[in-house]
């Protein structure tokens, strides 16, 4: 073991081998050395991720790490993207940015996944950093075209506006169309995606936009830009690698001819909502983007598309394709489990798929496994819960623990079909890089969860729903929940009474019973919660629950509030 | 602008510091590294062998000495080198690997543990 005069460092030394250490994993062992090391990270940390808003309180945050650059916070749940979450749960971000407004000056970037943002907050970003460059807004809600236009009018160095797949009130503004409010002097846009929004986009002001920032790379844009116009923007803009577009109605050939040479620059494509254009036309248009990274997609795509993309796609790192019709009974679209085989034998470099279809079979599972031992992140989305393996009609335990086993670096799985507690016997032996699993309508017992939560070593984040686990499990592992950032439960077996011993013993965990049906007192401590959410947290319980939220409360007699 | 400090530094009878032996280390050395700059792996190769051949307390006489002559280039090359060397370890290895000991109270550093594991942790995607 080497030894170096570690002790003869003057600090602006250290400081600069710290700069060169960006992963948190790093900063937080360095910061843990000695009182001194401790320091100097604390000070030079430029790039925070609160990975749960719950964990840790804003004051916490300022006071360990006090010239924060970059935040990133997350807030609710996963499964509040399949409206498990009720409405009014939380994730609230004004108390941050209020904070962070008068603690961090210099702050230049803001990145805030399932989180609450009213238009206040964004005004208050827009004037409180002069510095700000980019705003990612990943699945957020409470705000309106308002705030958008503070942010367009103030934030004079701007590089990104992202806002995913936000939910963005769109109120009719006297001083016209918000993308107007960017100055004509404004020019450093680098990446613009608002393919969310539902409202009409001001073609005259994203034109004027594209044409004056040089820099632009990637523009996603919504249902309310044609793919004709896109044509013209195009033009303005070659300098685009990362597309996407919205209704795509008049995919004509002499429309596709035009854009030819942009495709093949694109290294990202993401058409999830362009529901109209049809399979032949998807393949032209995939078959072009030989330098493609990732591509999002309907199932239009089909297994004929998919072949297309496989083989013409060699570069390809991330394949997901969404359903067009998810509620339908019965298929709509030529896709099965053989497009993703295809794309998994062409495309030596992927690593990523989240697949929504309708049947599945073990011996596919076992060749995409066979074929991609390099796949990270697997998430499977087998429309009709419980669908057996359609040609031998077993689970789909098999399937699934190729995966696991050959895919060594696995660290997001999602299940789907009809699975057995085997599943989970098998995912708790080899899933030891797994950090997030995805549950549904799968198992028989508590073994099932059992099997997860002492074999897993890495894992994260786990959420279930809709399967036979109760206390059992729950509390022979509570332990372990303490290593976790978070668990969701809903519509499975864990009692009130379980709940309430969790809170009890686990004092570094917040255990909140969400329930609708009112206090879970008024029913027996057997009977089962609707929801369950469990987090660990140095900030003690929050203080901004709903009515439906329930948690421990040393203060109460009855053990909740 | 290089040269110009090292003459100075020679010239300066009162520093001790830097010997001969380590300024000429010193100042051939960013050349080098300017000149596979292009090639990463021959950089990473390079870097373990200034690891392994380099003793320890001479790469700190010479990130010192980089650090007092202002090489830009050279106290880069070599804070990344040290950077890329504690990447991915044990608090205790960075610790052996300085020569240093810990000076947090009992009980302080585990609860420093637990306050970033769970606050502060690693971007995941999702």
């Amino acid at each position: 073991m080497k030894m170096m005069m570690g002790s003869s460092f003057p600090e602006e030394v250290l400081e600069h081998v710290f700069s060169f250490i960006e992963r948190d994993k790093d900063r937080n062992a360095i910061s843990t050395v000695c009182q001194s090391w401790y320091e100097i990270e604390r000070w030079s940390r430029r790039r925070v991720f609160v990975g749960n808003c719950y964990a840790v309180s804003p004051a916490i945050l300022i006071k360990r790490f006090p010239d924060v650059r970059c935040l990133e916070l997350k807030g609710k749940p996963h499964f509040a993207d399949f409206n498990l979450v009720p409405e009014g749960w939380g994730a609230y971000v004004a108390p941050w940015i209020a904070a962070a407004s008068s603690a961090y000056p210099w702050l230049e970037e803001i990145r805030l996944k399932r989180m609450v943002i009213p238009d206040d907050s964004l005004e208050l970003i827009s004037k409180s950093f002069k510095n700000f460059k980019v705003l990612v807004l990943s699945s957020c809600e409470g705000f309106s075209t308002e705030g958008l236009a503070a942010i367009a009018a103030n934030c004079r160095n701007l590089r990104e506006l992202d806002l995913r797949e936000s939910e963005v009130e769109d109120l009719n503004q006297s001083s016209g169309h918000w993308l107007s409010h960017f100055p004509d002097n404004y020019t450093s846009l680098v990446s613009l995606n608002i393919a969310c929004l539902n409202s009409d986009v001001s073609f005259t002001a994203l034109e004027r936009l594209v044409g004056r920032c040089p820099n632009l790379r990637t523009l996603r844009l919504n249902r309310a830009v044609p793919l004709d116009r896109l044509a013209i923007l195009l033009r303005r803009a070659p300098q685009l690698v990362e597309l996407g577009t919205g209704e795509a109605s008049d995919l004509r050939p002499d429309v596709l001819s035009n854009l030819s040479g942009a495709f093949s620059r694109l290294t990202s494509l993401n058409l999830s909502y362009a529901a109209t254009i049809q399979s032949s036309d998807l393949i032209k248009l995939v078959s072009q983007c030989q330098n493609l990274q990732k591509l999002w997609v309907l199932d239009y795509i089909e297994d004929l598309g998919l072949e297309a993309l496989a083989a013409s796609c060699k570069d390809l790192r991330e394949l997901r394709v969404f359903p067009s019709e998810p509620f339908g009974v019965e298929p709509n679209v030529l896709l099965t489990e053989q497009g993703l085989v295809s794309v998994s034998e062409g495309c030596p470099k992927l690593h990523s798929v989240l697949y929504f279809c309708r049947q599945m079979s073990n011996d596919a599972l076992r060749t995409i496994a066979r074929n991609r031992p390099n796949m990270t992140r697997f998430r499977l989305c087998i429309i009709e819960p419980r669908t057996p393996d359609y040609l031998t009609l077993e689970s789909l335990d098999m399937g699934f623990g190729a995966i696991v086993e050959h895919c060594k670096d696995l660290r997001r799985l999602s299940l789907s079909g009809l699975l057995t507690d085997r599943v989970f016997e098998y995912i708790g032996t080899y899933g030891k890089k797994l950090e997030m699993l995805s549950v549904a309508f799968a198992g028989d017992s508590d073994l099932g969860l059992h099997h997860i939560l002492s074999g897993c070593e890495n894992l994260r984040k786990l959420e279930i729903r809709d399967c036979p686990f109760g206390d059992k499990a729950l509390l022979a592992n509570a332990a372990k929940l303490e290593t976790m950032r978070s668990l969701w439960m809903s519509s499975c077996s864990v009692s009130f009474g379980a709940c309430k011993l969790l809170g009890q013993k686990m004092p570094m965990l917040n255990v909140e019973v969400i329930d609708e049906r009112g206090p879970p007192d008024s029913r027996p401590e057997s009977c089962p919660v609707e929801k369950l959410y469990i987090y660990r947290t140095v900030s003690g319980p929050r203080l901004d629950m709903p009515g439906f939220v329930w948690t421990k409360d040393e203060d109460s007699a009855l053990g909740l509030s | 602008m290089k040269f110009c400090t090292v003459k100075q530094y020679f010239d300066d009878e009162n520093n001790n510091n830097v010997t001969n032996g380590i300024a000429t280390t010193v100042i051939p050395l960013p050349n080098k590294h300017l000149k596979i700059k292009a090639n990463n792996k021959e950089m990473e190769q390079y870097e373990q062998e200034l690891l392994r051949n380099v003793m320890p307390q001479e790469l700190t006489k010479l990130i010192l000495a980089a650090n007092y002559l202002n090489f830009k280039e050279a106290l880069d090359f070599f804070c990344r080198t040290v950077a890329n060397a504690i990447q991915n370890k044990s608090v205790d290895y960075v610790r052996k690997f300085f020569g240093l000991e810990s000076d947090f109270e009992p009980g302080e550093e585990e609860k420093l543990c637990k306050e970033f594991a769970w606050s502060f942790e690693g971007v995941d995607e999702d």
